[in-house]
């Protein structure tokens, strides 16, 4: 390419580079949402509120740890309004690093229960999920599953998979052990747990339900809406999965099942303060409610007022009262633990 | 001066890394060395180095040595053809290869638990899990072997060769006692390129729940919420990698293989056998095989099997965002590195020379410790001169932060073809055009410019390609909505499982990369005609 044209070229494709990738300040009626949840449902929902309101959405997904880390790192300038994550740790994470701020109103005070949003409204619950027990109904009777700790004896030797301790559903249930029998005890569980394991912890929550239809194992630990992505992916091998398995809610005769929650907080430095609120007035009203069960296979906020055939085929059951503060608080004795019980 | 500030950009982040580790320790880092976690970090990282860097190289050297020796058909196809697997990222060669995972080793994962208990089934994942997670990667990266291993063949060591067969030895004896020995700087070169692609990696590593150091580094920084640990980690790292290169330096030795301009040698002959030719072939298709066509065959499956339909609009932005950061990225250190090296050229001298070689330190980094380290540098320097946000603003909420990443990272793929191209320059031209009355630099747009323009296009190539597959960096400090075809491929086929959907921006990659390895293939062949 000649000298004399390679300047000018350069600097023009710099130019429209440039004007790509530059913040877009200013521009009317936006809000952006650092969000931890991965779901093409959650894209219609926000084209959906955009219809209602008018005000555009910006999304960065990534990681919760990653997105908290970028605000903390951003400070003062972060151009995010709202931290949605999937899960109530990262939020008393996110709460205790400062990066939210108290925000509520009539209708959000009216839409989340009490035990499902922060004591001081620095984040509001949209969803609920249960970590269950997903068994083989070739292989076990949901009469010989009870609890979570049950699962440490020796009886299920080479029969339980679970996923890996780095991710944070797991941390949690661990978290709510802790709170229920202390550290000690929890890391006996642990423990003995992960000797139990038919192999040492790989891949996702669903990886582990194929695990056990395949004959690997027999009990896995996994999240609710997983059972309702597998029986209604396209892809015929996931749905065959899905006929193979039972959900089995623990610990009905004690504490209940442990639950956690998807919720969102804004964020300190919002610079859409008013449009955060009217995000998550949307996403904790009965449209978005009423779509969950059907699309993401997650739990509303009001457990059993949802019509979903799915969700009521697995039955009513107690959930764990424990404060979903609790998960956070207790989140770093988890990993803690798993490091120790070498979980992996 | 301008150099000295462009070797700072790099050499603060570094700073900073080691500075932290005169620190005392945090509790955390206690923990993760009292209870053996670093050990199986270490131990994991090793034996994905040893694995694939044995694999690799046999393979690269392998299909180089068939290549450049023997004559048969499809010759001239494989030549080229056997390249293309570097084209594929090795976080989608690891997703394509999920099948294995399913089909071949969960049966087999029953037959031994059946026939040797519970816990042999234990370990022989494991071992699996290990085993394929070393093919995969050294089917992906053997390519960088093969390159270097045929430079080494075919400039270096093929007169040598020819003498020898020419005495009456066999290819296998010329192939052990001449070849290989002459090729060997090469050799080691190559493979030194594969050991840190392996070190970098995390996509892969991550799916088949490997523990190896960069995970470690990631593990620390976001589950510990504990940077200490992780930059700690980062500095272990750092020792694998710098031992790594001193191996590697050692090895070549003072050895200066020259190349052997003018003829170039063919040294290929037809086999004796039938057999001899269709081994040759065999070997080749094999390779190819499982290096690229089932990799991009599965890719295609899902993406035939599994798209209801293809959303464009969708599929554009992460288009949109590859381009146009690698485009910004790339002619930010191409800049950089003419800069830097006509620099080198106009103040010859060891202090020069020792800042060219920190600028290219980047590379061998992996990109969590790249991340890491210029995180805590803009933390520290806005702290430091109390910029409160406005140098973390900058930082991550533009792309600038992330261009300065790529910069640190992928200097060294753009100042050496261009360090290679200016020593190709006679010197009597800058004194020529000196005599004529030109300054310096304009000298440098008037000349070297002009004659640079061959390395300067492979240079934008390999930058390019490289840029478009980055995935730990680009996911970190990219900034709101802007996603690259990596991290929407990574994003979907990970995160979300949606393999069908992932499947369509992981194929644009490799055919971007597939574009790429040809052009610059041209490249090579036309530079060396002229």
């Amino acid at each position: 390419m000649n000298a004399l044209f390679r300047m000018p070229f350069i600097a023009s494709l710099l130019a429209i580079t440039g004007c790509f990738l530059l913040p877009k300040a200013g521009i009317a009626n936006e809000v952006t949402v650092y969000s931890h949840r991965h779901y093409e449902a959650d894209d219609a929902l926000y084209a959906k509120f955009t219809k209602q309101t008018g005000i555009k959405v910006n999304i960065v997904k990534a990681s919760a740890d990653a997105l908290l880390e970028r605000i903390k790192a951003e400070g003062k300038n972060s151009p995010a309004d709202v931290l949605i994550t999937a899960d109530a740790g990262r939020l008393v994470r996110a709460r205790n690093a400062g990066v939210l701020q108290p925000a509520t109103s009539t209708k959000l005070a009216a839409q989340v229960p009490q035990n499902m949003r922060d004591a001081d409204n620095h984040w509001h619950a949209f969803t609920v999920r249960a970590r269950v027990l997903i068994y083989s109904k070739a292989r076990v009777k949901p009469s010989e599953l009870v609890s979570y700790e049950d699962l440490a004896k020796a009886r299920w030797k080479g029969r339980i998979v679970a996923r890996s301790s780095t991710n944070i559903y797991n941390q949690s249930l661990l978290a709510s052990i802790v709170a229920e029998a202390g550290m000690e005890k929890a890391t006996v569980w642990a423990t003995a747990v992960r000797a139990n394991m038919a192999r040492s912890p790989e891949g996702s929550d669903r990886d582990q339900i194929r695990a056990v239809a395949a004959g690997i194992a027999d009990v896995a630990i996994a999240n609710t809406y997983y059972v309702g992505l597998l029986a209604n992916s396209p892809n015929p091998k996931d749905r065959e999965v899905a006929s193979k398995i039972g959900v089995f809610f623990p610990n009905q005769n004690g504490r209940g099942a442990h639950i956690n929650i998807s919720g969102g907080g804004v964020v300190k430095s919002a610079p859409n303060r008013n449009n955060a609120i009217r995000l998550l007035e949307f996403l904790t009203g009965p449209e978005a409610q009423g779509g969950f069960p059907e699309t993401t296979y997650e739990y509303p906020l009001d457990i059993s007022g949802t019509q979903s055939e799915l969700l009521k085929s697995w039955g009513e059951f107690k959930a764990d009262k424990l404060s979903l503060q609790t998960l956070g608080e207790k989140n770093a004795d988890a990993v803690k633990i798993f490091a120790r019980a070498r979980w992996k | 001066m301008g150099t000295a500030l462009i070797a700072l950009l790099i050499a603060v982040p570094l700073a900073v890394v080691v500075a932290t580790l005169f620190d005392s320790p945090s509790e955390a880092w206690r923990e993760v060395v009292g209870y053996g976690v670093l050990g199986s970090y270490v131990k994991g990282t090793m034996i994905m180095l040893l694995g694939t860097g044995l694999l690799a190289a046999a393979f690269g050297i392998g299909a180089a040595w068939v290549v450049t020796v023997w004559e048969f058909p499809g010759r001239k196809f494989f030549s080229l053809a056997l390249m293309f697997p570097m084209a594929i990222p090795t976080y989608v060669a690891a997703y394509a290869y999920d099948f294995a995972k399913h089909e071949l080793r969960d049966p087999m994962m029953l037959w031994v638990r059946e026939n040797f208990g519970a816990g042999a089934m234990m370990d022989a994942n494991i071992v699996f899990n290990h085993a394929l997670a070393i093919s995969v990667l050294a089917l992906v990266l053997y390519p960088y072997v093969y390159i270097a291993a045929r430079i080494g063949f075919a400039e270096i060591s093929g007169a040598y060769i020819e003498n020898s067969r020419l005495l009456g030895r066999s290819l296998w004896r010329s192939l052990f006692s001449v070849g290989l020995p002459l090729a060997r700087p090469a050799i080691i070169g190559g493979l030194l390129l594969v050991l840190l692609e392996v070190m970098n990696e995390y996509g892969a590593m991550l799916h088949y729940g490997i523990e190896t150091l960069t995970i470690g580094i990631f593990n620390q920084w976001y589950d510990w919420e504990d940077t200490d640990s992780a930059i700690r980690l980062a500095g272990v790292a750092m020792l694998v990698v710098f031992a790594i290169i001193i191996a590697e330096m050692l090895m070549r030795g003072r050895s200066r293989f020259h190349a052997h301009h003018g003829l170039r040698r063919n040294l290929a002959e037809k086999p004796k056998t039938v057999l001899g030719t269709s081994m040759a072939s065999g070997f080749c298709f094999i390779l190819f095989f499982f290096a690229f066509l089932l990799p991009v065959w599965k890719l295609l499956e899902l993406a035939l099997h599994g798209v209801e339909k293809v959303e464009v609009g969708e599929l554009m932005r992460p288009v949109l965002g590859s381009l146009s950061m690698a485009l910004l990225a790339g002619l930010v250190i191409l800049v950089a590195a003419l800069f830097l090296a006509y620099a080198a050229r106009i103040f010859p001298g060891v202090t020069m020379r020792l800042l060219s070689k920190m600028c290219m330190l980047g590379y061998a980094l992996p990109g969590a410790v790249v991340v890491i380290a210029m995180l805590s540098a803009a933390a520290f320097i806005s702290g430091a001169v109390a910029a409160d946000s406005l140098t973390t603003i900058l930082f991550t909420a533009t792309p600038i932060g992330l261009v300065m990443a790529y910069a640190v990272r992928f200097m060294t793929p753009a100042l050496a073809p261009l360090e290679a191209g200016m020593t190709n320059i006679r010197r009597s031209m800058d004194e020529a055009s000196r005599i004529l009355g030109r300054s310096s630099w304009g000298s440098f747009f008037r000349i070297h410019l002009p004659l640079l323009s061959l390395p300067l296009l492979g240079a934008l190539i390999v930058l390019f390609v490289d840029i478009l597959k980055e995935l730990p960096l680009t996911l970190v400090l990219s900034p709101p909505n802007v996603e690259t075809l990596a991290t929407r491929t990574f994003g979907l086929m990970h995160k979300e499982e949606r393999l069908a959907e992932g499947s369509l921006p992981a194929l644009i990659l490799v055919l971007s990369g597939c574009v790429g390895v040809i052009i610059l293939h041209r490249l090579i062949r036309r530079s060396r005609q002229s």
